[in-house]
């Protein structure tokens, strides 16, 4: 069994961290949620997988530790200027990732694939991975259309203030679009929901362990 | 329909009723009769006090070689009565606004991609200039990185971006459930970009989009 092979049908979560996915006066562009970055002729990006993020609470715990880690990055430059506050999160499954090079009007897309990757401490983190051979298209416009194509297939928003949050008047993630397809609803039944996170809970449980008594971290 | 990009270029006539809007694309024999053509469409679609358009009959000439220019142009009824109205004070203000945007897109310091490089400013500001020149309606601006911006209107769920590096122009269109239509220009090739990109809307709403040459067709035949 490939314990790393996230199945088509598993949910992958995109945090919304302001002001990444936004512009001035707190206007919300939704296709700024997924942050792509051309490297070695192929788009990258991050999310978290469903498996390790079993929860609604687990998927906010999530991206309030991707702000805060962001935030700490900025204090320790002396740029507290450059404040993240994380808005909440929209959902898609990874079917719809890989389906992506069968998309009429985008052939330069050779392959599209989710894959497990922890990074940065985090057991939940997934590379969103999606390859681009030179085209007739210009790279910039074959961009859009991949960000076109992942918010038209997202689910939500899922918002949420973090507690270092609460007393920001105008919170951004009130600012959050509903995408084409429409709320987030967990599907699960009750009892799959329990057994996923029985299992997300001594995974984590293993998982800290090793970190604490072979890497040194807490 | 597909247009190819030189005739779609040319010359296009949009006229709108309410929520309904339907295209003709011409191609002119020669400049004298564009200038006709244009000159008569202006004068009619001057609006009211209250902003609106009143009822009435078009006529287009597309052939100014004919002695008669009632025996050579093309009636077109159209109802205006409803058509909204976009003040030239309000789409100048709405340009100023877009340019501003674009303003601080190239002022801002970061190393996350949240800015855009200078020519990528320059192509763009080139390009909303000729769009704000032919009353194209301002758009939503964003960019997903420093190497270019993109231009964004939005109706229903119908999206039209048009991606804008320094050298190149990619227009999309697309709905939720897919891509309608791609194209990419070199930025000298994009003579007149409202042209362009009235005719992609035209093409993907599958409307009818009348291609036509001289010599002109009879009198008083309808092509919309």
């Amino acid at each position: 069994m490939n314990w790393g092979y996230i199945p088509d049908g598993d949910d992958l979560f995109r945090a919304t961290i302001h002001p990444l996915a936004f512009k001035s006066r707190n206007r919300f562009i939704h296709e700024r949620v997924f942050h792509l970055q051309f490297k070695d002729g192929s788009l990258i990006g991050s999310v978290a997988w469903e498996r390790y993020v079993p929860s609604t609470r687990h998927v906010h715990d999530f991206g309030c530790r991707l702000a805060f880690g962001q935030n700490q990055k900025y204090r320790d430059e002396g740029n507290e200027k450059y404040r993240r506050i994380y808005c909440g999160s929209y959902a898609l499954s990874a079917e719809k990732i890989r389906m992506l090079p069968k998309t009429e009007y985008l052939d330069e897309v050779t392959a599209a694939d989710v894959v497990h990757h922890v990074e940065a401490g985090e057991i939940a983190h997934a590379d969103l991975k999606i390859s681009v051979k030179a085209s007739h298209y210009d790279d910039e416009g074959t961009k859009t259309a991949i960000l076109d194509r992942l918010w038209q297939s997202c689910r939500g928003p899922i918002p949420h203030k973090c507690n270092c949050d609460q007393n920001i008047d105008s919170h951004p993630s009130l600012n959050l679009d509903s995408p084409p397809q429409g709320a987030y609803i967990d599907k699960r039944s009750s009892l799959t929901r329990s057994w996923q996170i029985a299992r997300f809970l001594i995974i984590n449980w293993c998982w800290h362990t090793f970190l604490k008594h072979f890497m040194g971290k807490p | 329909m597909y247009l190819s990009q030189n005739v779609a270029t040319q010359a296009i006539l949009v006229l709108r009723s309410g929520a309904e809007s339907t295209t003709s694309t011409y191609t002119y024999t020669n400049d004298n009769a564009r200038g006709k053509g244009l000159s008569a469409t202006q004068d009619v679609l001057s609006p009211d006090s209250q902003g609106n358009y009143p009822s009435c009959t078009i006529s287009v000439y597309v052939n100014s070689s004919v002695e008669d220019p009632r025996s050579a142009h093309l009636i077109i009824d159209s109802s205006f009565s409803s058509m909204p109205v976009i003040w030239e004070s309000e789409l100048t203000h709405e340009y100023n606004e877009l340019g501003e945007a674009l303003a601080e897109l190239t002022e801002i310091e970061d190393s996350e991609g949240l800015g855009i490089e200078q020519p990528v400013f320059a192509a763009a500001s080139s390009i909303a200039l000729q769009l704000m020149a032919n009353s194209y309606p301002a758009p939503r601006i964003f960019n997903h990185g420093p190497r270019s911006v993109v231009f964004n209107w939005t109706e229903g769920f119908q999206n039209l971006y048009l991606t804008i590096s320094a050298d190149k122009v990619s227009a999309l269109m697309s709905i939720p459930a897919k891509i309608q239509r791609r194209i990419d220009y070199s930025m000298n090739s994009l003579l007149n970009p409202a042209l362009v990109l009235r005719s992609l809307e035209s093409a993907s709403r599958q409307q009818p989009v009348a291609l036509i040459s001289a010599p002109a067709p009879k009198p008083s035949k309808s092509i919309l």
